[in-house]
């Protein structure tokens, strides 16, 4: 059976949170991958540096997104303002 | 030479490394934005999807409310034209000036009174069983439609006849009603447009399906008229079969046959034994 999709992808945090990591392991993969053997390199740990902080950014951003993404969902359900007062109208007290 | 060589190679390991890393990262973007615009495309297709159903609902409920209406105008009508003149009548007969009226006038009047209040009670029957035919209600939809095509057969405007191969499970009373009034309904249509020169009712069934059939060999119209006269402000009775096939879980076809001599409606209807 088809489900049928309302909200978009976009807005769910398990998203984000799977684009940071697929980002951050596939920014890091040919780091790691060369790293056992060019890590004496100079020039390679500098790159290493650069590479893996940037991508750690990105994923700690993405991270984020997704933190901020679950607080905006969870405000939307409350749709009811908290101190609406719905038992102040009561016909029995009016009576009285 | 050494340093040279080891000079170039790590120069090689880092371009690749900035090339593969770059290509890694565009790889796992392109996916993850193909996944969004993919996504996007289907929810916009399923809310154009949505946006059609509900304006086809929508123009379902308007036909059968604008469909009740016109009955409720009908039966105001028949009431208010027919059976309010016949009573005023009455009425007049049974003045308070007719006991000081002769014995014989006196027995005119009553006996006219009555013959009038006859009237009345006839006309009331008739649109009372306009309303729910008495015969569906007693003895099923079987009597009913062969009642309703023998009446129509009978007026010798036009031959029609009704078979029910094999009635012997009569179906619920609500789907009963709501098959006869599509009858009743596609009959009305016929008589009124398609200047045919018979109407052939057949019943049948096939594993848990009850089909029913009418041929006619007039002007008629195919599926495709049909799905287009439902999409369309038109075609107001076509659009209460459609709601009460909709509310049956049946399905309708209207087809023509290939030597192109006669029209068929098909009903198709899920068997629901009354209990």
């Amino acid at each position: 059976m088809q489900q049928s999709i309302v909200e978009p992808i976009y807005q769910k945090a398990i998203f984000w949170i799977s684009v940071a990591f697929l980002l951050n392991s596939s920014g890091n993969f040919f780091l790691f991958l060369y790293s056992k053997n060019s890590y004496n390199d100079e020039l390679f740990r500098k790159q290493y540096t650069i590479i893996y902080t940037t991508v750690t950014v990105l994923k700690n951003v993405l991270l984020c997104i997704s933190i901020i993404i679950k607080e905006k969902s969870e405000n939307k359900d409350s749709s009811l303002p908290l101190d609406l007062d719905l038992d102040s109208f009561h016909p029995t007290k009016i009576n009285t | 030479m050494f340093f040279l060589q080891a000079n170039n190679s790590s120069t090689g390991i880092n371009t690749a490394l900035f090339i593969g890393t770059l290509g890694m990262l565009t790889l796992a973007i392109a996916i993850v934005g193909f996944v969004i615009f993919h996504q996007r495309k289907v929810i916009r297709y399923n809310n154009q999807l949505k946006k059609l159903e509900e304006e086809k609902q929508h123009i379902l409920l308007n036909a059968s409310i604008r469909f009740q209406e016109e009955e409720r105008n009908r039966i105001a009508a028949d009431l208010h034209d027919d059976a309010g003149p016949l009573l005023a009548t009455a009425r007049l007969y049974l003045n308070e000036n007719l006991v000081n009226q002769e014995k014989a006038q006196q027995l005119q009047s009553i006996f006219s009174a009555k013959q009038i209040l006859d009237d009345a009670i006839l006309l009331i029957r008739n649109i009372s069983h306009s309303l729910m035919p008495p015969t569906l209600k007693n003895f099923g939809l079987e009597s009913a439609g062969t009642d309703l095509f023998q009446k129509i057969g009978g007026s010798g405007i036009i031959n029609a006849s009704a078979r029910f191969h094999d009635y012997r499970v009569r179906l619920k009373v609500d789907q009963e009603l709501l098959v006869f009034r599509i009858i009743q309904e596609l009959v009305n249509n016929i008589l009124k447009h398609s200047n045919s020169g018979f109407i052939h009712l057949t019943q049948n069934n096939s594993g848990q399906k009850m089909y029913f059939r009418i041929h006619h060999d007039g002007t008629g119209i195919v599926q495709a008229d049909f799905e287009k006269l439902n999409h369309s402000t038109q075609g107001l009775g076509l659009k209460n079969i459609a709601s009460r096939i909709k509310v049956l879980n049946g399905r309708i076809f209207f087809e023509i046959d290939p030597s192109r001599t006669y029209y068929k409606v098909t009903i198709e209807v899920p068997r629901e034994p009354a209990i």
